[in-house]
């Protein structure tokens, strides 16, 4: 079906080639995992499988790819667009008219189709991906998951024989993710459709995927291969199978049922450290103080109902629960972005409902959603420049490399803020609001659209922020980084906190927000990997098991 | 599925020409008056059916009464003071204002007041005629009415559209992002990183949707065309230009041959017309919603050809009778014709025609 004949693409004004000599072949109906770390390549190889690269942006092309028999460079995008259907990250930049159903046929229109074949082809993949509920509604009320989906349902109207997706998830909550990730198993399925899917989460999509396609980066060639073989060598590993990898279990489980087995076997062996007992707060104040806070939205919606919650310093707190159910109404209320309806909000002894957002963000920093709508200065100095003005403080060009540095970005410091990779953005927006050394911080969704390396960077800079005495307040989907770097846990639920406690107590007691490791033993002791090999008598085969970059081939 | 139209897009469009032609003809604050209320029943009646439906299509909820009425308010003082102000003529002067004054100053008149209001409520029928139109269509629809030729126009609009609503989103979430960053916006230079930034989201979020139209094979069809026929076009279109200059000459300077002007301009347009529908025809485009023409449609259709008839029939026949002007010598009241009067009433037929609210979703 996919087949790349010694293919080699160089952007525009790029000195070296992205793809250098590949040689691929996919055969018809696999469900293919595109992974590797941001950067290497995975998105440009996508974009050669209908011609967008080097169509749209440019481009030197060497060798051949032949997709379904024909030839993408030679018939453009839009000559492939019958064959291979794209979907991209963010939904809502894809959609050109504003209902369900006027979207999915906006193709079809353009390209003459018949009136009655259209209505029959936008009712089967109304059916396909189960929207059909949908189909009057504005596309602009639509959920995140329910947005991926109408974008690949108007690209299947099309009968393309290949989906190609470019980390469709992304930016999405992880109930909206498994939405869109179901479908498109479904798809697969029921249709046979040849599917090529780049995704960060592996743990959702690992142990139904035929194969994986793993880009190492740094110019090295991707290695291709059922799931299990690749990710024994791919050094990016959700905890579960890092633990593997660690243990040397084989063959490498892809699920919590699997892992389940080698679990028991080793559970008598170890021996961990006592629960660490729950830190007292002696009496001090909490540095984060709310109080019975409700707040209504305009259109009517309670998002907070009466929320109650203490942070002391020096805590790392996390805020996890569905989507909408007030996490970051409550975040927001905490910066005086939001002002309350009724109770108290007391942070660091200022009340956020009096003062500025502008004099409060001096000592609480707020990282939002979208880190990148924080930036928009001409280079990453001057977004440090910027924020020492902004607050009135001297320039002090030192001091911003030094802080630069402690967050791993200091070699780009002259680059253009625009220019950086997601991960990047979010460390350099970071930077931009630690300028005045707030003594919180408040963290809205941080790893939303992060590979496992720059997650596993994120905790390490939390945790060093933690460790300065620096209060921290994040609301996150994301329990493997809760489980690894937090103390403490609110679970919120429409507006309420319903759990509140130690990380260890209540990540071990939940269904939903369990890590991977702690639903293999069921125990308090273990959350991360890290916990379950330190409990291995000594004497164990030990391989390291931080994420280090893989050995450079011979 | 059925076109979630209330009426044919047809009949509709007709309603909203003979609405528009008798604003435009009239000058009587009367008749206005009448049209006026007549669209606002009309425009209440479909708010109540909006707020009923569940089918809640974002371009079919018609604008808040508060928005039309605030901008209604507005025009009107506009256009009022602004009469009174620079129009110093009229029997019945309300007060002076020093003649030393540039433009404003010498004597207010009540004329004046009384042809600013009538200015303002020929604005005000319009932009409601105008709401009352897209509140039941919606852009897209409208856009599908847009002849092939204009078809890389109404793509263009159609994506502009779709742009505001994110847009607005945007705008939001960067003015939060600032104050984030300790940035109080005070004066205009501080609002220049707002700007920029929202112009880099737009031009990222253009790229990306570029990329995406791309991918689904958007741009259309377009027939190849043969050389000669590509001189064909050409030369008519030339032709057509040279023909309505020339009609437009001969009507400005010989007077005395009235029709050999029209003649001329006539066959002008129809050589432009015949050539835009000949380039229209090359692209091959198809309609996904069913448009019905259901019996509502007939009335709808028939009323609005009657008022339209009816006021174009009264200018060339009887001019005098929709005529007014407050200035001396004529009267400052207006006349009034109840037969005519309920001519302007037309327009309020669809409200007599809308069906219920249909009823919440029933598809599972």
């Amino acid at each position: 079906m996919i087949t790349y004949n010694h293919y080699t693409y160089r952007y525009p004004n790029a000195a070296l080639p992205v793809l250098h000599d590949l040689n691929l072949e996919i055969p018809e109906g696999a469900f293919v995992l595109v992974m590797g770390p941001s950067g290497a390549g995975k998105s440009t190889f996508l974009r050669t499988i209908n011609g967008l690269a080097p169509h749209f942006y440019g481009g030197v092309v060497g060798g051949q790819a032949i997709i379904g028999g024909r030839n993408p460079v030679e018939e453009s995008p839009r000559g492939m667009s019958d064959l291979v259907g794209m979907v991209f990250q963010d939904p809502e930049s894809s959609f050109v008219v504003d209902v369900v159903e006027d979207e999915l046929a906006f193709a079809m229109e353009n390209w003459g189709v018949p009136q009655d074949m259209m209505r029959k082809r936008v009712e089967e993949v109304l059916d396909q991906l189960q929207i059909a509920h949908l189909r009057n509604r504005p596309i602009s009320q639509l959920s995140g998951g329910e947005k991926q989906r109408v974008a690949i349902a108007a690209v299947l109207t099309l009968h393309p024989e290949i989906l190609v997706l470019d980390e469709p998830t992304s930016q999405l909550d992880p109930q909206a993710a498994e939405e869109v990730l179901l479908a498109l198993r479904q798809l697969n399925e029921d249709l046979g459709l040849t599917i090529l899917l780049s995704e960060h989460r592996l743990e959702r999509v690992a142990h139904y995927v035929d194969y994986i396609l793993y880009w190492p980066g740094q110019g090295r060639p991707p290695l291709f291969g059922e799931p299990a073989e690749v990710l024994q060598q791919a050094p990016l590993t959700p905890p579960l199978i890092t633990l593997g990898k660690a243990l040397g279990w084989e063959p490498l489980p892809l699920t919590i049922k699997q892992g389940r087995k080698f679990a028991r076997q080793i559970k008598d062996q170890l021996h961990p450290p006592p629960l660490p007992e729950s830190a007292a707060h002696n009496g001090r104040p909490p540095a984060i103080l709310v109080e019975n806070l409700w707040h209504t939205y305009s259109t009517g919606r309670e998002a907070l109902r009466g929320v109650t919650l203490r942070v002391y310093p020096g805590e790392f707190m996390a805020l996890m629960g569905r989507n909408g159910s007030g996490k970051t109404t409550l975040l927001k209320h905490l910066v005086g972005l939001l002002r309350p309806n009724r109770g108290k909000l007391s942070i660091l002894g200022m009340n956020p409902a009096e003062t500025p957002t502008e004099i409060l963000t001096r000592a609480i920093a707020y990282l939002p959603q979208n880190p990148e709508r924080l930036l928009f200065a001409e280079s990453v100095a001057d977004e440090l420049a910027f924020s020492r003005r902004a607050h009135n403080l001297p320039p002090d060009p030192e001091a911003d490399r030094a802080l630069l540095a402690r967050l791993g970005i200091d070699h780009l410091i002259h680059q253009h803020p625009h220019d950086l990779s997601v991960g990047e953005k979010q460390r350099l927006a970071l930077a931009a609001i630690l300028v005045p050394d707030p003594q919180a911080l408040l963290l809205d969704e941080p790893t939303r659209g992060l590979d496992y390396v720059q997650k596993q960077h994120l905790a390490e800079i939390l945790q060093g922020l933690r460790n300065q005495g620096k209060t921290i307040l994040m609301a996150t989907h994301d329990v493997e980084l809760a489980a690894a770097a937090t103390d403490r846990v609110a679970l919120m639920s429409q507006g309420e906190i319903v759990v509140d406690g130690p990380s260890r107590r209540i990540m071990s007691e939940s269904l939903v927000f369990a890590s991977q490791v702690n639903k293999l033993f069921r125990d308090p002791r273990y959350l991360t990997p890290e916990d379950v090999l330190r409990a291995l008598p000594a004497a164990a085969p030990q391989p390291p098991v931080t994420l280090a970059p893989p050995p450079a081939p011979a | 599925m059925s076109s979630h139209v209330v009426f044919h897009p047809y009949a509709w469009t007709l309603w909203l020409a003979a609405g528009m032609t008798a604003v435009l003809v009239t000058r009587n604050p009367l008749y206005l008056l009448i049209l006026l209320l007549a669209a606002s029943f009309l425009y209440a009646a479909l708010l109540r059916r909006a707020q009923n439906s569940q089918e809640d299509a974002a371009h079919n909820r018609p604008m808040a009464w508060k928005t039309i009425v605030r901008l209604a308010l507005f025009l009107w003082a506009f256009t009022i003071l602004f009469n009174a102000l620079t129009v110093h003529v009229g029997d019945h002067v309300l007060f002076r204002l020093p003649a030393s004054w540039p433009i404003v100053g010498g004597p207010i008149t009540l004329e004046a007041i009384i042809y600013g209001f009538v200015t303002g409520l020929n604005f005000v029928s319009l932009i409601l005629l105008f709401a009352i139109y897209n509140s039941v269509l919606g852009p897209h629809t409208i856009l599908r009415m847009i002849p092939g030729f204009a078809y890389q126009t109404g793509v263009a609009i159609s994506i502009a559209i779709s742009f505001v609503p994110q847009t607005v989103i945007a705008w939001g979430e960067i003015r939060e992002a600032q104050r984030l960053r300790g940035h109080k916006v005070r004066g205009l230079r501080d609002a220049l990183p707002l700007f920029v930034s929202l112009l880099g989201y737009g031009l990222d979020r253009a790229i990306q949707l570029a990329e995406s139209m791309d991918a689904r094979g958007f741009g259309g069809r377009i027939l190849p065309v043969g050389r000669r026929e590509t001189w064909l076009i050409r030369l008519s279109a030339v032709l057509g230009l040279l023909l309505l200059l020339g009609g437009l000459v001969v009507k400005a300077y010989y007077r005395s041959l009235p029709w050999a002007g029209l003649g001329l301009l006539a066959a002008g347009a129809l050589l432009m017309g015949l050539n835009l529908w000949r380039g229209g025809r090359r692209i091959h485009r198809t309609r996904y919603r069913r448009w019905f023409w259901r019996p509502r449609d007939t009335l709808l259709a028939l009323s609005s050809g009657l008022l339209l008839l009816g006021v174009l029939l009264l200018t060339w026949l009887q001019p005098r009778a929709l005529f007014y002007y407050p200035y001396p010598p004529y009267d400052i009241l207006p006349t009034f014709n109840p037969l005519l009067g309920l001519l302007f009433i037309l327009p309020l037929l669809p409200a007599l025609l809308l069906p219920p609210a249909p009823a919440p979703d029933a598809s599972p």
